[in-house]
């Protein structure tokens, strides 16, 4: 009996590499390109198509939708993927996308990242590792989320934009520049001002780990950089020419500094038409040199 | 014959045309027609009286045709959909709210990104572009070559103008002009829609003649522009998309609420 059910209710292609361990609910659809690891639990009406690779230990909200074709005009329908790593947990009715030509191949999922209700992970996405997405949230193409980053409910990211690590973005915000690591970046006055940098993220200094000292040096670098953002450019350089920084404070100047170097407040876009450094990283070997002589012939 | 995933529940497989896909756990209502070379993907529901044009792609968890809120579905109007049009994950289409109305109408080409809603009677022209989660309420018009960013909202009856750009989150609480950039809650005209324009084949006069228009016209209020304004800039310019623009703003601002459409159909 459980046999038979397990068939008629669910569609998983032949060609799909499930791990006997993971467990697929009912009227879920998964296709001939997909690998699902051990212990994965997917709940019902999920749908997983094109090149997905989903590790272990990841739980799937009903009626998520992953590696579907992304939404991007530009993309032609070659060999691009999703990867997810492992013990993720994703709300009912998410959708990711794989990633584009023109992007680099790849969106990615890193591991033990929070993605609630109705979160979209667009094209070329790379989420790093525990980062936590409120309900609704927007990433829109090529769009960074680093390390323990907090996304509030219905917040929506322009293309290229990266959200710093351990950094909060307050619910709402439509954000279309970088959100540096530590901070607390918010929308204030809904509307009547751009959003910015409103203060320093306390709880994500906890997450870090960091200790009091380091802590406080932090607070100090974020309200002196942010406080008035005029002349941020001649404050970062003298704080990274000056004094030995802690770790946090220099990756802090170091971030402010490359989104400065990019355009509109966005450091990736620097990366518009070129493979980015993070699919060079994640891609497999033979895809990534099979990529980069397509590209050069 | 029709390719139909023997785990999908199709009432009537004779309103499908030949080469039209359907898959696994999706179901089709009795009353639905799927023109040719529609791709119907996994987990689809689409309801009562249907019909889907030719050479379009619906993706998993969307649902097209559902009665709008609070109707039976013996009550509910048609939904058409006219070709190519791309409707993508949990996108939502309304059937119309009157069983003898014109009920909802999709042109042709429209791309409906993830979370779309399209409320009941909504007509869109042809060639839109609607990005994630906007939300086009019962009796919007929606011109052709139209974009919306994420979380667009709009108000029920309104018209958002040919060639028109609205950006994130931007609110919808009265009529988009034709050819403009908007921005805000609720928005306010921002500029030319200068790249859509561009890209639409618009001579470089024409463009010209929209940009003077538009500054003489607006200047960042939420008001529509006097009637002495509108026909200073009819008078000084000959070019038709000017004088679109013009009549279209004269129409929007003859309603009390700015929403051309509540007073009732345009004839």
């Amino acid at each position: 009996m459980a046999g038979a059910e397990l068939t008629v209710l669910r569609e998983i292609d032949e060609a799909a590499k499930v791990h006997p361990t993971a467990r697929v609910g009912e009227f879920c659809t998964i296709g001939p390109g997909v690998v699902i690891g051990p212990g994965t639990v997917l709940a019902r009406r999920v749908t997983v198509t094109g090149r997905t690779t989903i590790g272990a230990d990841n739980v799937i909200g009903d009626g998520s939708v992953l590696g579907a074709v992304p939404q991007d005009l530009k993309y032609g329908g070659g060999e691009t993927w999703l990867i997810i790593g492992d013990g993720n947990r994703l709300g009912p009715n998410v959708t990711a996308h794989v990633g584009t030509e023109a992007g680099g191949h790849l969106t990615r999922l890193g591991n033990g990242n929070v993605l609630a209700a109705g979160v979209h992970v667009a094209h070329d996405c790379y989420l790093d590792d525990a980062a936590r997405l409120g309900a609704g949230v927007l990433l829109a193409g090529h769009v960074r989320v680093e390390t323990g980053a907090v996304i509030e409910e219905l917040t929506g990211a322009n293309d290229f934009t990266t959200f710093g690590q351990y950094s909060r973005v307050g619910s709402r915000t439509p954000l279309r520049r970088d959100v540096p690591p530590f901070t607390f970046f918010s929308s204030r006055g809904y509307f009547t001002a751009p959003p910015a940098v409103v203060g320093v993220n306390e709880e994500g200094l906890e997450r870090a780990g960091l200790g009091e000292p380091e802590k406080d040096l932090v607070r100090r670098a974020v309200r002196h950089l942010f406080q008035d953002e005029q002349a941020l450019q001649l404050k970062l350089r003298e704080m990274l020419a000056g004094e030995a920084l802690c770790e946090p404070v220099r990756a802090l100047c170091e971030f402010c500094q490359a989104t400065l170097a990019g355009q509109f407040g966005r450091r990736r876009e620097t990366l518009r038409g070129t493979i980015p450094p993070e699919a060079k990283q994640y891609l497999p070997a033979e895809v990534l040199a099979r990529i980069e002589g397509g590209r050069s012939e | 014959m029709p390719k139909i995933s023997s785990k999908a529940v199709v009432a009537n497989p004779s309103g499908l045309a030949e080469d039209v896909e359907v898959g696994p756990f999706s179901f089709l209502g009795p009353e639905v027609t799927v023109a040719a070379g529609t791709v119907i993907a996994n987990n689809v529901t689409i309801l009562g009286r249907t019909s889907i044009g030719a050479g379009c792609k619906l993706y998993p968890g969307c649902v097209v045709g559902s009665p709008p809120e609070g109707l039976a579905a013996e009550d509910a109007g048609v939904c058409l959909i006219d070709a190519g049009n791309v409707i993508r994950e949990h996108v939502i289409v309304e059937a119309g709210g009157d069983a003898n109305g014109a009920g909802t109408n999709v042109g042709k080409a429209n791309m409906l990104m993830v979370g779309c809603h399209v409320g009941h009677d909504a007509a869109l022209d042809s060639e839109g572009i609607f990005a994630n989660f906007t939300r086009i309420s019962h009796h919007c018009r929606i011109e052709q070559y139209v974009r919306t960013g994420g979380f667009t909202g709009m108000a029920a009856y309104a018209t958002v103008g040919a060639y028109a750009f609205t950006t994130g989150y931007a609110s919808i609480d009265r009529d988009v002009p034709p050819y403009a950039k908007v921005q805000g809650i609720p928005f306010r005209v921002r500029s030319v829609n200068v790249v859509r324009l561009q890209r639409c084949g618009f001579d470089a006069g024409t463009i010209a003649a929209l940009k003077k228009a538009f500054r003489a016209l607006f200047d960042g209020d939420a008001a529509f522009p006097a009637g002495e304004k509108l026909d200073s800039v009819q008078a000084s310019s000959g070019d038709e998309h000017v004088t679109y623009l013009v009549e279209s703003l004269r129409r929007s601002a003859a309603s009390p609420s700015g929403l051309r459409l509540q007073s009732g159909p345009e004839s």
